[in-house]
């Protein structure tokens, strides 16, 4: 939610894409240890 | 002959003479030795009662004038993420305390502590308080965070301090700081409350938890204090240490928060006033919960100056409220799966049923505008989830009327209270008709309409969103939740297995959930900005906008409408939100 973001679609909809996509590299579910550099290295 | 006779009476002379001086002596003797006795007596008397009856106490009376006691503030617990990273953890703090039963005159002790180590306004009045509120035994802090000039000063001239004391003990560090104020939260100096709660809390470096987890696991994380017993000289001053008991360090708090994942969502978010919630939609795990602007948690540690609280009060983007679960705002379009469940299963509308969009819906002279000016001709409920489109949710709310909505709502987390491990969290509102007349108003039609796109009276909180968007995707009664487990002890978690089913027939949240994907993943979706560039990874999602201020018939027409371009004295005032939900497509089958 951005407060003062105008239209979901513009203003966060990229926003929760990238968090999205974090979130789904990183995976932290699945790991036992604080995954290291898997989202840097796949940008 | 005649010289025996006077012998005679020489002799019985002595004899006369001799007889009473042995008497007297006799009785002398006895006399003193009696008195001897007696005072032997007495004496012995004396040191067997102090010997052997008040022994004990005497002893411990020579003992206390010897040895000083105190107790030791533990070490609070420390809190840390899922991979075991500490988000509040201790720093060593070396301070000068001062014993009050050990110096005869208080203040003139603290004057001359004052000559050595600069103590500003706020020391002298936090010493005032404390020496008003505090026991006589207990020491009070002069002053915390003590260069080793500091202490080699104070060490120099101890013999005119007396009673004070150099201490080592802990202050909390939170190694994160603004990133995760609102969940880690703060801790304080204790109030009254506390010390009347528990007289530990009385002790120099004790901290009361005020914010966040500090505040809703205080009892674990603040252990159990200890001991140590010093030798003193006639003074008072410590001339060394004999005996130590270490406190118990509290519990250590095992979060659910990937910290990491945290601090990429706050790079992501920059400096815009936000709220996110990642959640982990099959068993109510939260591994990023963030709010901004946020503020420096370890300024609390030590008392907030006036002029910082004056200016984070007055911060209109509210940087000491943790939005996600206090913040409530209209959901907007976000609402709408809600409706389009309740008018599911009120059998009242039918997937299939088709309403028509012109661009707007007239009711009781007031015209309701959809979102597209040119309307979206005639559409199922699936194709409305897609488009977003205002007018049929307008019609559906309006044909199913608002208690079935708020049970849907409600089910879905939406408006109530949800028991996560923080404090301050607020419950959003779903009205009814019966929840405006107790406010001593009357509801009407319009009311209706505006709920069913999510505007009006609705509000919502961003944690209730990610709840409602947890159960859709699961289709299970999935609660959130921080603490992940205290110590090794793992908290009661609800995998999706076990969770509750919400009841809803499947075919309905196949409806719903099509609907969503649409949202992100259709030509005609309203967010294929969402849109994922991984491979084989679809998510659904949901848009919302929801707007504060009235929009004029004439501004709209204009077609340049835009909220942020809107008149108004403060940002609030034309404020909108943007609102959206993601979800996966489908569950993902490891737990």
């Amino acid at each position: 939610m951005i407060e003062h973001g105008n239209g979901g679609a513009d203003a966060a909809a990229p926003l929760a894409r990238d968090i999205m996509t974090d979130t789904l590299l990183r995976d932290p579910v699945n790991h036992d240890h604080a995954p290291g550099q898997a989202v840097a290295d796949a940008e | 002959m005649k010289r025996k006779r006077p012998s005679q009476p020489r002799s019985r002379a002595k004899r006369e003479d001799t007889t009473p001086s042995r008497g007297v002596f006799t009785r002398r003797a006895l006399l003193v030795l009696a008195t001897q006795a007696g005072v032997l007596g007495v004496l012995g008397k004396k040191l067997y009662d102090l010997q052997v009856h008040e022994g004990d106490h005497l002893r411990d009376l020579a003992a206390r004038n010897r040895t000083s006691k105190r107790l030791l503030a533990p070490a609070r617990g420390q809190i840390v993420d899922r991979f075991g990273l500490q988000l509040a953890g201790n720093k060593v703090n070396w301070r000068a305390l001062l014993m009050p039963e050990e110096t005869t005159d208080i203040h003139a002790t603290i004057a001359r502590f004052g000559q050595i180590i600069a103590l500003d306004e706020r020391d002298q009045a936090r010493i005032e308080r404390d020496l008003r509120h505090i026991r006589k035994y207990v020491p009070v802090a002069l002053k915390d965070f003590l260069s080793w000039d500091d202490m080699a000063r104070i060490e120099l001239n101890a013999p005119s301090l007396p009673g004070v004391l150099i201490d080592v003990g802990t202050t909390r560090l939170y190694p994160y700081g603004p990133q995760l104020a609102h969940i880690v939260g703060y801790v304080a100096p204790p109030n009254e409350r506390d010390v009347a709660s528990a007289p530990m809390m009385a002790l120099p470096g004790m901290r009361a938890g005020r914010a966040g987890i500090e505040q809703t696991q205080d009892l674990l994380l603040r252990g159990a204090p200890g001991s140590v017993e010093m030798e003193v000289n006639s003074k008072g001053r410590v001339m060394g240490e004999m005996d130590r008991v270490d406190g118990q360090q509290g519990d250590e708090v095992v979060l659910t928060i990937d910290a990491g994942l945290q601090q990429m969502v706050l790079n992501r978010i920059g400096d815009q006033a936000a709220s996110v919630v990642v959640m982990d939609c099959r068993n109510g795990e939260v591994l990023a919960m963030v709010s901004t602007p946020s503020f420096d948690p370890s300024l609390f540690d030590s008392g907030v100056s006036h002029a910082q609280w004056i200016e984070w009060t007055n911060n209109v983007r509210t940087p000491l409220i943790n939005k996600t679960v206090a913040g409530v705002y209209p959901p907007g379009s976000t609402f709408k799966p809600a409706v389009a469940l309740a008018a599911l299963q009120s059998g009242l509308v039918n997937p299939q049923d088709r309403f028509t969009c012109p661009g707007y819906y007239d009711m009781g002279g007031v015209r309701f505008h959809c979102w597209s000016r040119w309307g979206h001709g005639s559409i199922t409920m699936q194709q409305a989830l897609m488009y977003s489109c205002d007018v049929y949710f307008y019609l559906a709310a309006r044909k199913i009327g608002m208690e079935p909505i708020k049970a849907m709502a409600n089910g879905f987390g939406l408006g109530t209270k949800l028991d996560i491990e923080l404090p301050h969290t607020r419950a959003g509102v779903i009205p009814t008709p019966e929840w405006r007349q107790k406010r001593g108003y009357h509801w009407n039609g319009g009311d209706t309409v505006n709920a069913g796109i999510g505007q009006g009276f609705v509000q919502v909180t961003p944690l209730e969103l990610a709840t409602y968007v947890s159960r859709i995707a699961s289709g299970r009664n999935v609660t959130p939740h921080l603490v992940r487990k205290v110590n090794e002890t793992a908290s009661e978690r609800t995998p999706l297995d076990i969770a509750p089913s919400l009841q809803i027939p499947d075919e309905h949240l196949a409806i719903i959930r099509q609907g969503m994907f649409d949202v992100v993943n259709a030509p005609r979706g309203t967010a294929p900005k969402a849109r994922l560039s991984l491979p084989d990874v679809a998510m659904a999602g949901k848009t919302g906008s929801a707007q504060v201020r009235r929009v004029s018939r004439a501004l709209r027409e204009s077609g340049h409408f835009n909220s942020m371009n809107l008149p108004g004295k403060s940002a609030p005032m034309r404020s909108s939100s943007a609102l959206l939900l993601m979800m996966p497509r489908a569950m993902p089958l490891r737990l």
